[in-house]
């Protein structure tokens, strides 16, 4: 029996993917890479979760204390898939696209809404 | 990528628990602990166990809090009066302290500590001689709030944990590939594998549970959290939000000057009562007592169902006549409401309780289980790099913060009950020394564990916690509280039951304990086989 038996039955997880293994001899780009991640998830994540929380709270057809109460409920689940996603994308440079990309329709409707207040 | 995905999901539930697992561990002791909040304090406040007798009509304990509020707080602008439940006998009042006329203009008036008196329910007598404790009120604001900084950093930080954990979750059921099986799965003595076991075993039986706490703890605090919605929609009116949110619209009245006996209160409560279908008052707000303009909320005791949105009557305080009733929620809100309700579990009755409190349980063991399995994973890689058998710096960090966190932490908590029972009935701020202890004696077992991370020490402390948890029913009878066999006679649960959980985590500890020492060899053997 060894630590890493793949055949396993019940083992978590044999096999850690190569980008991101944690051995003495990691390239100081595969550190820049994880590290990368790490900032993703829990920096962007945080900025696509509050992005959500707002759009929904200021642009749900609901009484404004419904709308926001949905609107944080949703930003408290976009957070944790975020930074799910920041570690599964195939790259630190997909991983932020991708959250930057899931920001953009709320973000984008956020600056209209906020264009016509300042206007009004 | 789809080679990939369980594999850095797998990473990512390592790290994102490894990281945050000590604070995490402690997190879920003391929140599991504040399922028993009332019984924690009642046991730590052993003058008062004698009235934990037969409950009292609230008609009755209504009256008296009403007399020794007029007694002792007739010029207060605002009384609280909180009435007595199965799990706390007494009526606690508090009052905000009267304000001085000679206010120089423009300065802010400081804001004093209010009074309070506790009451006994069936005779109107203060029950002032109780000592001074936080009780388990110290367990229920560490769990959030943690303790020697400012609550809004200790409440960030707490944050930040509970998404680490929430995302440890979710990756640990997307890395999972049979979670069925593994309800059924347990091989003891295996080295790791028994680690891993127990830690599936541990997480997903109460898979549900552990997913449920983690994010209605997150939605508790989610607008101080995400603020982004409520500043948007509300701007610098979040005082509003905060109204609508709680069904409460009405702000508090003015004082006019005239003075008008306040109506009995009793009436008011069984009214509100009646139109609840029985369901007793919980908390009583008289805002300007004595004024013509005075005004009382009653809002509807916790527990009577799941939400945490309790219905409210407002009375006109001089005539008693109802003025208005807090309506329904809307979808939202109410959702919120149960989630928040949920997470703290008020709503369970002594059963349904008592399983939260297993699964709680659970969630400690999924944590600690966690955390020593990377230990166990990780050691043998070391013995392997390393010819002289010495593990490296970060396992033996490692060690040492799991032993402290885990062990060292239960002999603190073992120690916060010994406390309050030894320190004297009478001093100068007694529930901040009784705190002092519990991080003193942590803080001892912690820098133990980081000097000596060993098999021995892990003995020594869980020895050390069993032995102190055991003994608090001795303790508990010895010390002016109502011993195990007269507390069960007399059928007053919430002691016996403190004594009764004591000593069964007592018992469970030394077990532990001993199990270490019986194996040693082997065991010992086993981790350095599998390299």
């Amino acid at each position: 029996m060894t630590v890493l038996d793949p055949s396993a039955p019940n083992h978590l997880q044999p096999n850690t993917p190569p980008r991101l293994q944690r051995r003495a001899g990691m390239t100081p780009g595969e550190r820049a890479a994880i590290g990368a991640r790490a900032l993703a998830a829990i920096f962007g994540g945080y900025g696509v979760a509050y992005v959500w929380t707002t759009a929904l709270a200021a642009l749900l057809p609901l009484r404004p204390v419904e709308a926001v109460v949905t609107g944080t409920l949703t930003g408290l689940v976009v957070y944790p898939c975020a930074a799910m996603w920041s570690f599964a994308a195939r790259s630190a440079l997909r991983a932020w696209t991708g959250l930057a990309l899931s920001a953009l329709a709320p973000g984008l409707l956020l600056l209209a809404l906020h264009g016509m207040g300042g206007q009004a | 990528m789809k080679e990939g995905f369980r594999q850095s999901m797998a990473w990512l539930h390592t790290w994102s628990g490894l990281l945050v697992g000590w604070i995490l561990f402690m997190v879920f002791a003391a929140g599991t602990a504040s399922y028993f909040r009332d019984e924690i304090t009642l046991w730590m406040k052993p003058e008062l166990h004698a009235a934990a007798g037969a409950p009292v009509a609230q008609a009755v304990a209504i009256a008296h809090a009403q007399q020794a509020l007029e007694r002792r707080a007739r010029a207060s602008p605002r009384w609280f009066i909180t009435m007595p439940t199965e799990r706390d006998p007494t009526v606690r009042t508090a009052w905000v302290p009267e304000r001085k006329k000679e206010q120089p203009a423009g300065e802010r008036p400081k804001r004093r500590a209010f009074g309070s008196a506790v009451i006994d329910p069936a005779t109107g007598q203060e029950l002032g001689m109780a000592r001074d404790t936080r009780g388990g009120d110290f367990f229920f604001r560490l769990h959030f709030d943690l303790h020697y900084m400012s609550a809004i950093w200790g409440r960030w930080i707490v944050g930040a944990c509970a998404m680490f954990m929430l995302v440890a979750i979710l990756s640990g059921i997307v890395t999972h590939k049979r979670i069925f099986k593994d309800f059924f799965t347990f091989r003891p003595r295996k080295g790791q594998r028994s680690w891993l076991d127990a830690h599936n075993l541990s997480a997903v039986l109460a898979l549900p549970y552990h997913l449920m706490i983690t994010y209605t703890g997150l939605v508790t605090l989610m607008f101080m959290y995400l603020p982004g919605g409520v500043q948007a929609v509300y701007q610098d009116r979040t005082d509003s939000f905060y109204a609508e949110l709680g069904g409460t619209g009405s702000a508090a009245p003015k004082p006019s000057g005239e003075r008008v006996a306040l109506a009995p209160l009793g009436p008011m409560l069984a009214q509100a009562s009646a139109a609840w279908h029985g369901a007793p008052v919980g908390r009583v707000t008289v805002n300007l007592p004595g004024d013509a303009r005075a005004t009382v909320a009653v809002s509807q005791q916790d527990g009577h169902g799941i939400g945490n949105n309790l219905p409210v009557m407002t009375f006109d305080g001089a005539s008693g006549r109802l003025l208005s009733a807090s309506g329904d929620s809307g979808g939202a809100v109410a959702t919120r409401g149960v989630l928040y309700g949920l997470h703290l579990g008020h709503f369970a009755d002594p059963l349904l309780r008592a399983l939260f409190f297993v699964s709680g349980l659970a969630g400690c063991a999924m944590v600690a289980t966690g955390l020593l399995m990377w230990a166990v994973k990780e050691r043998p890689k070391h013995f392997k790099a390393r010819a002289d058998g010495r593990i490296g710096f970060g396992l033996r960090l490692v060690d040492g913060l799991n032993l402290g966190a885990v062990a060292g932490l239960l002999v603190a908590m073992a120690a916060f009950f010994w406390a309050n029972r030894l320190l004297p009935g009478v001093m100068p701020q007694r529930p901040e020394a009784e705190i002092r202890w519990f991080f003193i004696v942590w803080g001892v077992a912690a820098l133990a564990a980081l000097a000596l991370p060993t098999r021995w020490m892990w003995q020594l402390q869980l020895a050390l916690g069993g032995l102190l948890f055991a003994l608090v029913p001795v303790l508990n009878a010895a010390t002016g509280g109502v011993g195990l066999p007269a507390s069960i006679g007399h059928g007053m649960w919430a002691v016996a039951g403190f004594d009764l959980v004591s000593l069964l985590l007592g018992v469970f500890l030394l077990a532990c304990a001993l199990k270490l020492r019986k194996a040693p060899l082997r065991a010992a053997r086993l981790a350095g086989s599998t390299a």
